[in-house]
């Protein structure tokens, strides 16, 4: 079923393709992103996803990972073999495994099944936002260097200069990634914001500079005085060490 | 031949290693029969006493008074050759013969020298001494040698030893045989021992169990092998059938989610949706404790107060005080992963039954680590705390658990990865009320050499498959 709404939407709306084969849910969803300002069309398999490509571009694909036929992981491949659209993985696997296999192959963001749908809607925001932003796209996903320290993107690991490893919470990491991916630049609050998930992860609003100080505590060698994430009076942070691939 | 003997069955392989032995004996036994060895007797020690006879006769001739005699006899008969003078009488009448073991019977064909006269006396006319040689010094007078005494300070015998290496002769080539060949039938079943042991359900060759040998041990291999695919058939298919739970259960969670979020009605849909919550964390935990993930992480180094800081933060996040105390760095060999699920499992059960949860990290002088999540809350009865530990076991009559209990797995799951870190979990009482639970870990656990994140991390993104190329070539 392609329920396209592009009566209820304003042109310059951005279209969200939304791969699902359930139908309740695609209808729900298909509903609920167009309250929220979305163009949405739907596609059930593979072969309607072509379709509806075929009839007009989207700004962003979300990809349920189990499809009859062709599924989510495999589409997912093939789309980025020729395109840079932002993918966001449905999946209903919430282990790691699945996490790191849509990841490596493309996807730029994933949610577990059952979902909050202002989550799903958060996370479209962010990425179009950061699609908008970056004029760099996708984000580069190798792993990077900074001071001796090796943060991966992929397997969300960061490891001190001496091989150990160092946890983050996901707020953290993607505070870090962010500054990784923009070394050398002042990042305000609000951009940090629009390159992280942070202050949706839950009913506590945390500020981006909570997030900035707990990734200090974790990596400067003196949080007194920080030298790796510096203060900008008025203006944000800025990351001060250069960033190589490693 | 020793191929048959190795392929043979078991049952005649027993057997051939009951009679095959028993025949080689007697077969060795009658052969070594005849070869009863001469009785030993030193040609050496014949020898000596025949020179020191010659000797006490020459000193006894040279000597000019009786008394120098007497004192010759006296120290020769101290230093253990029994000498006493005798008439020249002695001499004539021929060799007596005397009983077997004198001794003195080849002497003087051996080492006398001819112009001495000698006899063999069973016992002489004036003397003490029986079986002697009678030696003659000049016309009157004889001196009569009792035997040498014989030296009895070996321990053994030369008939003892004698007996001794017939028996070897005999049963050394049995022994050996014996053992070899049951070395031989019992090779297959070491090999079956050593690979049970190493045993993994859901790693390594199809065939484990080598298929040869013993036909016994052959078809046990078989079946052996035959049951762990089988094994392995059962692993893959309830990992199937939890996917496809997990994936089946959550798309109509996902549906209800969706729907609840459109109610109307504000406390039906917090009701609704916080139903959705709790039975979406039993579906997380059922595959948590069932999953394999836990025992195939990678043991790496990581920094355990960086490791608690993110659970605490987590829990933060979501309007829970929880707060952590300890080094701000420490490095330990741990699979981070299933740590960090431990303490947060023990924090999320803290936060069911109290407003503040600690997380604290002891470090002791030898390296040992302890992890304690203490509560404010109301504690946990004594006889409860080893039940806790066990699956599916819930203290709900004893704490007050909301509606988000889950199916108890959570302490088992912080039980299981304790112990898979060669550490235990423990509970006691906090001061002044609430619980502590403790997981104690040993000092430093052994990372494999050069297991650094990186290297880890290489190998979790070869094991995700090629498709590792498709973003670096990006």
């Amino acid at each position: 079923m392609n329920a396209s709404l592009p009566m209820t939407v304003p042109e310059t709306a951005a279209r969200i393709l939304l791969v699902e084969d359930d139908v309740a849910i695609a209808a729900m969803l298909i509903e609920m992103l167009g309250e929220n300002g979305f163009a949405a069309t739907s596609a059930g398999s593979a072969p309607e996803m072509q379709q509806a490509m075929q009839r007009e571009t989207f700004d962003l694909i979300v990809l349920d990972a189990m499809l009859p036929g062709e599924d989510g992981f495999s589409i997912c491949r093939r789309l980025r073999a020729d395109s840079a659209t932002p993918i966001i993985m449905l999946t209903a696997l919430g282990d790691d495994v699945d996490r790191i296999v849509g990841l490596e192959l493309g996807a730029d963001d994933y949610i577990t099944k059952p979902f909050n749908s202002r989550e799903l809607v958060a996370r479209i925001k962010g990425l179009l936002r950061r699609a908008a932003y970056s004029s760099e796209r996708p984000p580069r996903q190798e792993p990077l260097q900074f001071a001796g320290w090796r943060i991966d993107p992929i397997l969300r690991q960061l490891s001190d200069p001496d091989g150990v490893h160092v946890s983050m919470t996901t707020a953290e990491f993607d505070v870090l990634i962010a500054f990784c991916r923009n070394p050398g630049r002042v990042l305000t609050r609000e951009q940090l914001l629009g390159l992280t998930h942070a202050g949706l992860a839950g009913p506590v609003e945390r500020s981006i500079d909570v997030h900035v100080s707990r990734v200090r505590q974790k990596i400067e060698p003196n949080v007194r005085e920080p030298t790796l994430i510096k203060t900008v009076r008025l203006g944000g942070y800025l990351f001060t060490p250069a960033v190589e691939r490693g | 031949m020793l191929k048959r003997f190795q392929c043979g069955s078991i049952r005649w392989q027993i057997t051939a290693l009951a009679i095959g032995p028993l025949i080689l004996m007697a077969l060795l036994a009658a052969v070594m029969q005849p070869l009863n060895l001469i009785d030993f007797h030193s040609v050496s020690d014949d020898k000596k006493s025949a020179i020191r006879i010659e000797l006490v006769v020459d000193q006894v001739r040279a000597a000019t008074t009786r008394e120098h005699v007497v004192a010759i006899l006296d120290s020769v008969n101290k230093s253990g050759l029994p000498v006493e003078p005798v008439s020249a009488l002695e001499l004539t009448g021929g060799d007596q013969a005397l009983p077997n073991g004198a001794g003195f019977a080849k002497l003087v064909g051996y080492g006398l020298r001819s112009d001495l006269a000698t006899a063999l006396r069973t016992e002489t006319a004036d003397g003490a001494l029986r079986n002697v040689l009678v030696v003659g010094v000049d016309s009157e007078r004889a001196l009569a040698f009792a035997p040498l005494a014989k030296k009895t300070d070996a321990w053994i015998s030369d008939k003892q030893v004698n007996l001794i290496l017939k028996i070897l002769v005999v049963l050394l080539p049995v022994l050996s045989l014996s053992f070899y060949a049951g070395c031989v039938i019992s090779a297959p079943l070491k090999r079956f021992a050593d690979a049970a042991e190493t045993l993994k359900p859901d790693e390594g060759p199809d065939t484990l169990f080598e298929e040869n040998g013993p036909s016994e041990i052959r078809t046990l291999a078989k079946s052996l092998n035959d049951m762990r695919c089988r094994v392995r058939g059962m692993i893959n298919d309830r990992t199937r059938m939890l996917r496809a739970i997990s994936h089946d259960l959550r798309t109509p969670l996902t549906r209800l989610r969706l729907r609840a979020e459109r109610s109307t009605q504000p406390e039906l849909r917090e009701a609704i949706l916080s139903d959705i919550a709790s039975l979406n964390e039993m579906i997380e935990e059922t595959l948590t404790y069932l999953s394999k993930d836990r025992s195939t992480e990678k043991l790496l180094r990581a920094d355990l107060p960086s490791l608690l800081n993110t659970v605490c933060s987590d829990f933060a996040d979501i309007g829970f005080a929880v707060r952590y105390e300890g080094p701000d760095r420490f490095a330990y060999g741990c699979k981070p992963r299933s740590l960090a699920r431990a303490v947060s499992n023990l924090v999320d059960n803290g936060t069911k039954f109290a407003d503040a949860v600690t997380v604290c990290l002891e470090v002791a002088a030898n390296g040992a680590v302890r992890i304690a999540v203490s509560d404010n809350g109301p504690g946990l009865p004594a006889e409860l705390r080893a039940k806790v530990l066990e699956p599916f076991f819930k203290a709900d009559t004893a704490r007050n658990a909301n509606d988000h209990s889950g199916f108890g797995l959570g302490l088992s799951i912080v039980d299981d990865i304790a112990r898979s870190h060669g550490g235990v979990v423990s509970l006691t009482d906090a001061r002044p009320h609430g619980l502590v639970a403790s997981i104690e870990l040993p000092a430093e656990m052994r990372v494999p050499a050069g297991a650094t994140v990186d290297k880890a991390a290489a190998a979790g993104a070869r094991a995700t498959g090629g498709q590792g190329k498709l973003v670096t070539s990006r």
